[in-house]
């Protein structure tokens, strides 16, 4: 299916996209990650499931799920072995899945890793070690080998949402509700600094809402991201989508980018492209959503993508010619019964945006 | 909805009754006690009353509070969760004292406590709007006569009246604003209104300025008085009330304003409550319940969420746990279990859907709500809703069959009392329907 443009351009990027493909689902996934090879997309959802498409035919196929979460699945990495798919979920289990072979292997798993919603999982750039943040504010580091806890760090005050290794493994840097983002010593398990990103935290009517989603060093270690955004009420959950640049040795926001209003909402998900771009999904209410490119060293988007309804997730494909976006159906939100012809109740889904990314010569030839 | 027959009505203690002589009867009642006991709390009365009207008096002082989660709490992460459902949410459920029955990781104070509750999980209202199913909810949605019903604190501040305390009988506690709520009344008057205390707080101006002698007060309000007379003369009864309850209300209330000062309160207390807005109205409700208050409000805004509806409950739910556990509690320690009717609800609950703001929105179709206290049979949950949450599947209820369970609780006889206004004899709770036998003691 050929889709429009990408529209509003702000400046000339370097690289386009173009809506090619659309994958229909039955259910809702919050999170998407192509498999190393690029050959199987994976994705987790409300329904305790790690889907699977296979990409390798014309037509994507869906694939036997990983079972044996619980809950939501909202966060899941590949080890650099490229075979070990890593996953958590709101009941609080960490998995290791052997993915290399069409049937999947459980490797390990701990069924208790946190006590609850497990919001996060990072894993070292060495693949060695994970580390996982939770509702029980707790910040724990994992062997990526066989699921041993290697430290628990200190508790949060507040419920962190997202957690980054570094580089050089000796530190980790979660972010809380309140826009707290703390670094911590692998060594010591102390809090060796603080950052307060106030604004990514709100209150209001006995309710905390927070405005922290992602949490990503850079490849040197040298910057790291935290996106999300502005909340600006309870209920409704707006919020003005942002991004935060911060140096690493000094610790503090070097650039910090807002872009719309507050129906755009927050920023969900990001990723980097090899040649230095940002994409970024944003959910916002009612129903917005949007794919962003984003230029570190630009204030404005390079362009926006707005033809999608509740963008949850992105993923690149490994040559960086593909990505996909889980985004939602439209006119998913509805007071009372929605039904269908038959009077069967009817739940949500989340269509797969796949998008070609074109270089401006190509664009212009296609 | 009509009254479902797999309830019974409730036996009548009487063929039929009318609310006015309920008033003959209390009135004959506190026109004993009333002088000795005005300005005193409700503690104070056991030692000033003979033993054989205060035993009168103690059946009739039964009190309610109403705690609102206004914009509509959800059932899922609440009082009937799914987890591991499609719509079940990231939640898990927990065991609580009642055996076999689990609700929300989000209430563990709660979960231990259930054995003091009545959970009813198969609500089955008819309303999706917050503008009109708010007041539908408060006033029990009764059948339409061309009237405009009072809600239910105004509703019992008219059948049952002020208790011997003499404080006002509808008291709403909110975040915001305060006031005198007159439209509550309905067609009952403005006096029948609620008095609102925004944020916890007396009225502003309630306390008199210290440059204002007290007879010089007095004087001042006799004066008032003769004007309110002359300005009622050839005008509505009701109009006139509504303006003299008013002031009568701030005279009683000016006796107590400890009743009021948080800093009065022991830290203990503040702190077993939460310092959040819920703790601390509920706290004050607590208070006003123990002086005297015949119907307490406590209303907590916000949980209209239509976005992020997960992390919403996360940080609220346990706020609301919190608090209503250690209102149970002080309910129990204090014996105020037979007297007092606690309810929690809203206007409806949730949609099992998520939607792509990851929220939920107003469902109205099976929702869940709870009570405790005088009159009604703890220890049970009541109906059920379908393995997905889409359908209440035994049991529905709707608010008109709840109207009449709590009045019945209060010792009201709900299918034969009457408000009469202007002449016309109106039924105070929804005449289709009947009181749910099950959840009464």
């Amino acid at each position: 299916m050929m889709a429009p443009r990408a529209e509003e351009k702000a400046a000339a990027p370097a690289i386009e996209v173009r809506e090619v493909r659309k994958i229909e689902t039955d259910r809702q996934v919050c999170l998407i990650r192509y498999s190393p090879d690029g050959n199987v997309l994976f994705g987790g959802g409300y329904d305790s499931q790690i889907r699977r498409w296979d990409l390798t035919a014309d037509e994507p196929v869906l694939m036997e799920p990983l079972t044996g979460h619980h809950g939501w699945v909202q966060s899941m990495a590949f080890l650099p072995d490229g075979e070990t798919l890593v996953s958590v979920d709101s009941w609080g289990q960490l998995c290791a899945w052997s993915v290399h072979d069409s049937v999947p292997d459980l490797k390990w798993h701990v069924e208790r890793a946190h006590d609850g919603w497990i919001h996060d999982l990072a894993v070292s750039r060495d693949g060695s070690v994970l580390a996982t943040v939770g509702r029980d504010r707790y910040v724990r580091l994992w062997s990526a080998g066989d699921g041993a806890l290697i430290r628990q760090l200190h508790r949060h005050e507040h419920e962190p949402f997202c957690v980054a290794i570094h580089p050089d493994n000796q530190s980790v840097v979660s972010a809380d509700l309140f826009g707290t983002l703390r670094h911590w010593s692998v060594d010591s398990a102390e809090t060796v600094r603080e950052l307060s990103l106030e604004k990514m935290h709100y209150y209001e009517r006995i309710q905390d809402v927070r405005g922290v989603f992602v949490l990503q060093f850079d490849d040197t270690g040298e910057a790291l991201i935290c996106a999300g955004g502005q909340p600006t009420n309870t209920g409704n959950h707006q919020g003005i989508p942002t991004i935060h640049q911060i140096d690493w040795e000094s610790f503090t926001a070097s650039r910090s980018h807002s872009f719309g209003v507050t129906t755009d909402g927050f920023v969900f998900d990001l990723i980097r492209h090899p040649a230095g771009y940002f994409f970024a999904v944003t959910s916002g209410n009612p129903g917005a959503g949007q794919l962003l490119l984003i230029d570190p060293t630009h204030d404005e988007p390079l362009f926006k993508y707005t033809k999608m309804s509740n963008c949850h997730s992105v993923t690149l494909h490994p040559d960086g010619k593909t990505l996909v976006v889980s985004a939602t159906n439209r006119n998913s939100q509805g007071n009372g019964a929605v039904r269908d012809k038959e009077g069967k109740y009817l739940g949500n889904s989340s269509p797969l945006h796949v998008f070609e990314i074109l270089q401006p010569a190509e664009s212009r030839s296609g | 909805m009509s009254c479902e027959s797999s309830f019974e009505a409730v036996p009548m203690k009487s063929p039929a009754c009318n609310i006015s002589q309920h008033n003959v009867s209390r009135r004959r009642i506190l026109g004993t006690t009333a002088g000795a006991a005005s300005g005193l709390g409700l503690g104070a009365l056991g030692g000033l009353v003979q033993p054989a009207i205060g035993e009168e008096l103690k059946k009739q002082e039964k009190q309610v509070l109403l705690l609102w989660l206004d914009g509509g709490m959800s059932q899922l992460e609440s009082w009937d969760p799914k987890p591991n459902t499609q719509f079940g949410g990231p939640y898990r459920s927990i065991p609580t004292s009642l055996p076999g029955v689990h609700i929300s990781e989000l209430m563990p104070r709660t979960a231990a406590m259930m054995h003091h509750l009545a959970v009813v999980r198969s609500m089955e209202t008819v309303d999706n709007s917050h503008s009109s199913g708010v007041p539908r909810m408060l006033r029990g949605d009764p059948t339409n006569r061309g009237v405009v019903y009072p809600f239910w604190g105004s509703a019992v501040a008219k059948l049952m009246g002020a208790t011997a305390s003499g404080l006002p009988p509808y008291v709403w506690v909110k975040p915001g604003n305060g006031g005198f709520i007159s439209k509550y009344a309905g067609f009952l008057g403005a006096k029948y209104g609620a008095l609102a205390l925004g944020d916890g707080k007396p009225p502003t101006n309630l306390v008199r300025p210290d440059d204002l002698a007290e007879r010089d007060a007095k004087e001042r309000r006799k004066l008032q008085q003769l004007f309110n007379q002359r300005y009622a003369v050839g005008r509505r009864k009701q109009w006139n009330e509504a303006n003299s309850y008013v002031y009568d209300v701030a005279d009683t209330l000016m006796k107590h304003t400890r009743l009021f000062d948080e800093s009065l309160l022991p830290g203990k207390d503040r702190e077993r409550y939460g310092r959040h807005d819920f703790g601390r109205h509920t706290l004050l409700a607590r208070n006003l319940l123990e002086s005297g208050v015949r119907f307490v409000q406590v209303t907590s805004y916000g949980w209209d969420t239509h976005g992020d509806n997960f992390n919403a409950h996360s940080s609220r739910v346990p706020k609301v746990d919190q608090t209503f556990a250690a209102l149970l509690q002080d309910l129990i320690d204090r014996s105020m279990m037979d007297n007092v009717l606690v309810v929690m609800m809203a206007e409806f609950g949730r949609t099992p859907r998520i939607n792509g703001s990851v929220g939920r929105d107003h469902w109205p179709n099976a929702w869940s709500m709870a009570m405790t206290g005088s009159g009604i049979r703890t220890g049970q949950v009541l109906g059920e809703t379908s393995p997905d949450g889409t359908e209440v599947t035994s049991h529905p209820l709707d608010i008109g069959h709840m109207f009449h369970t709590w009045y019945t609780a209060l010792g009201l006889e709900s299918q034969h009392a009457e408000f009469v206004n202007d002449g016309q004899p109106l039924p105070i709770a929804n005449d289709e329907m009947a009181p749910v036998k099950e959840l009464l003691s």
